[in-house]
Formats: C-alpha cells, structure tokens, sequence
C-alpha cells in the first residue's frame, strides 16, 4: 500500500481528471467496478460543489440560466478545487476566473455580479455585532474628532463597478419571474453591503462617501479621511448615511484605541 | 506619496459640526427586536457531508461537466439592453 499522503495525493489528482491506476488499485470493487466507483465519486465531487457555488451565487445563476452556470461552475471547480474543508469559503476565486477564463465574455456585468453576492455571502458570515451607535459619536469630545478613527462594521464590504450591478442583481435574484429590463448603460455605482444585524443590506453610497469609509478603513483619522475623499464630500451628509446604515463598528467599550 | 509629510485634512472646527450635524440626522440605525437568529443553519449545499443531489445523479457515474461549451447563456441576461463589451466609463 501507498502512504497515506501519496494516496491522497494520487485520489486528488485523480478526482481533477489525473492519473487513476494509483488510485483503482486502492478501491475495493465489491460489486461495482473501482473505475466506475472513482466516477461516482468524482460526479458527486462537482454536482455537490456545484450546488455549493449556486447557493452562494444565485443571481448570477439566475442570470445566465442553469446550464450555463454549471458549465461555468465546472470549469471554475477544474481550476480550483476547495482549499478548506470548509465550503463556505469556497468561491472567493470565482469572480475573478469568470474574467481570466473568458466564459463571462457574452454578460461582461457578470463578474461584478459575482463580486457583489461574494460580499453579500461575506457579510452573511462576518462576525455579529451591534453597530455605531450615532449616541457614542456624538459623545466624543469635539477636539478628539479629527484625530478619530472610526472603524467599518465587520461586515462592512464596498464594491464599485462600472455597471448598475444591483439593479442587475435583483434581476438575477429573480430569475424568470423577473419581468423588465436593466439598462447596463444607466451608468456605475459604488455599493455598500452591510449587514448591521441579522439581514445583509445592498445600498448605494455616493462615491464621496465611498471614498470617505475606505479611507476610514484604511485607518486614516477622521479629518484626513474627509479630505482624502475629495472636494465633492458632503462630511455631515455623509456621516449621517454611514451611520444610519450601520456602517461603523461600535468603539470598544475599554479599548479606547480609536482616540487620538 | 509617503514623501509627503504635510497630510491634507479637513479643519477641526468643519469636522465636528459636520459630526454634530451628522449625529442629529442619523438617528438610531434599525433594530432586529422582531427577529431571532437561528444557530446552525446552514445554508442549501453548504452541508458537505450531504449528497445534495438526488440519488439518481448521486451514484451517477456519468460526469457532472457538460461535453460542449455553452458559448451563450440563457436566461434573464437576455433583458440586459446596452452595455458594449468595453465597459463605460464610471459616472
């Protein structure tokens, strides 16, 4: 017998499309062929990814349709099988591969699609918390606000995309229940996904304000944040929709690190 | 851009009236007091000890990837209108 990590090694390159004879010689047959058993396995291997990788790209599933997804999703698995034994980290390669590979070419919004429900899924499993409170900013001595640094909520995520890509979302979301049209020509966005406590929020940020909560995130003071973001920042306008949309982690209640 | 000492900041007294003025607009963000989390669920395939997957296409051998490229997808993407190849620029 192989030692374990070669036979590991050999099942693998074997489940990819590799070498089998390693493999078959380690698979009792039992009724069933060893090759046909590895094939079943392998089979299984896709479809359950492939189900995998729907759940957590509906809309881009709903968008181009089953067949078309799947043939997607079985090239991406090909080139990239789970690093984890976890699933629900796998697919943060998705996005990109659908540009590399070329398949996304027929719906160039596809892969900002795909961008936009891995930040959804993202946020889904970013660790809880309470945002903000508008209360705790407001108690901050005025002299400490522009040394401030406010942190983005854990499952704070931006995307800017050339597209409407959320209009195109919630067509994908709908599927074939889905009845108008989206105009890629409407012009870009830059999106906000955050999930401030037990549902994920897609919302639309000015592109000031955008600027404004990256370089918050980034780490920059308050003061060098707001300039950092450009002449078109509205400060106050912009604080106020960050903060209603639970944008900000809560300061720690003994950490007092976010105090100059 | 790190030679650059001198950081660009917004004035003090700008900050913390637009703070001030933010603080009074923003209000308290929405609650979840209607709704409870359920713990250990797990969303559909996410459960990989579970064939997902009938037990027909379970013991299939046949292989899950299609023979032929789908060069063309079907579906809702059919009522995207416009959009060139060459994406636009951001406005």
């Amino acid at each position: 017998m192989p030692a374990l990590p070669d036979l590991q090694h050999s099942f693998m390159a074997a489940l990819r499309g590799g070498a089998e004879d390693a493999v078959l010689a380690a698979i009792a047959g039992d009724g069933i062929p060893a090759a046909e058993r590895l094939a079943i396995h392998r089979n299984n291997m896709v479809l359950t990814l492939t189900d995998s990788l729907a759940g957590v790209f509906p809309a881009v599933r709903g968008l181009v349709g089953a067949d078309f997804f799947a043939a997607c999703a079985a090239a991406f698995i090909a080139a990239h099988p789970p690093r984890s034994g976890t699933l629900i980290r796998y697919g943060d390669r998705f996005a990109p591969f659908l540009d590399r590979s070329g398949m996304a070419a027929p719906v160039p919004c596809l892969s900002d699609l795909a961008r936009l429900e891995w930040a959804w899924h993202q946020a889904f499993h970013a660790a809880d918390a309470a945002p903000l409170a508008p209360a705790d900013l407001g108690a901050i001595d005025p002299g400490d606000l522009p040394a401030l640094v406010l942190r983005p909520h854990p499952s704070a995520r931006l995307l800017s995309s050339p597209w409407p890509v959320d209009a195109v979302w919630a067509a994908g979301l709908a599927g074939d229940a889905f009845d108008g049209t989206v105009d890629l020509d409407a012009g870009g966005v830059d999106l906000l996904v955050v999930r401030p406590a037990l549902e994920v929020e897609v919302r639309r940020l000015d592109p000031a304000a955008a600027a404004l909560l990256a370089a918050c995130a980034a780490g920059r003071p308050l003061a060098e944040a707001a300039a950092t973001a450009g002449t078109g920042l509205d400060l106050a306008a912009a604080l106020a929709g960050l903060l209603a949309a639970g944008a900000f982690a809560p300061f720690h209640p003994t950490n007092q690190e976010h105090l100059p | 851009m790190k030679a650059n000492t001198l950081k660009s900041t917004l004035p003090a007294v700008m900050v913390a009236s637009a703070v001030a003025m933010a603080v009074a607009a923003a209000g308290t963000p929405a609650k979840a007091a209607d709704k409870e989390k359920c713990y250990g669920v797990v969303k559909a395939g996410k459960n990989d000890c579970a064939t997902a997957n009938s037990s027909c296409a379970g013991t299939s051998k046949a292989d899950g990837q299609k023979d032929a490229f789908i060069a063309l997808p079907k579906g809702v993407c059919e009522k995207l209108v416009g959009g060139s190849l060459k994406p636009m620029k951001k406005g």
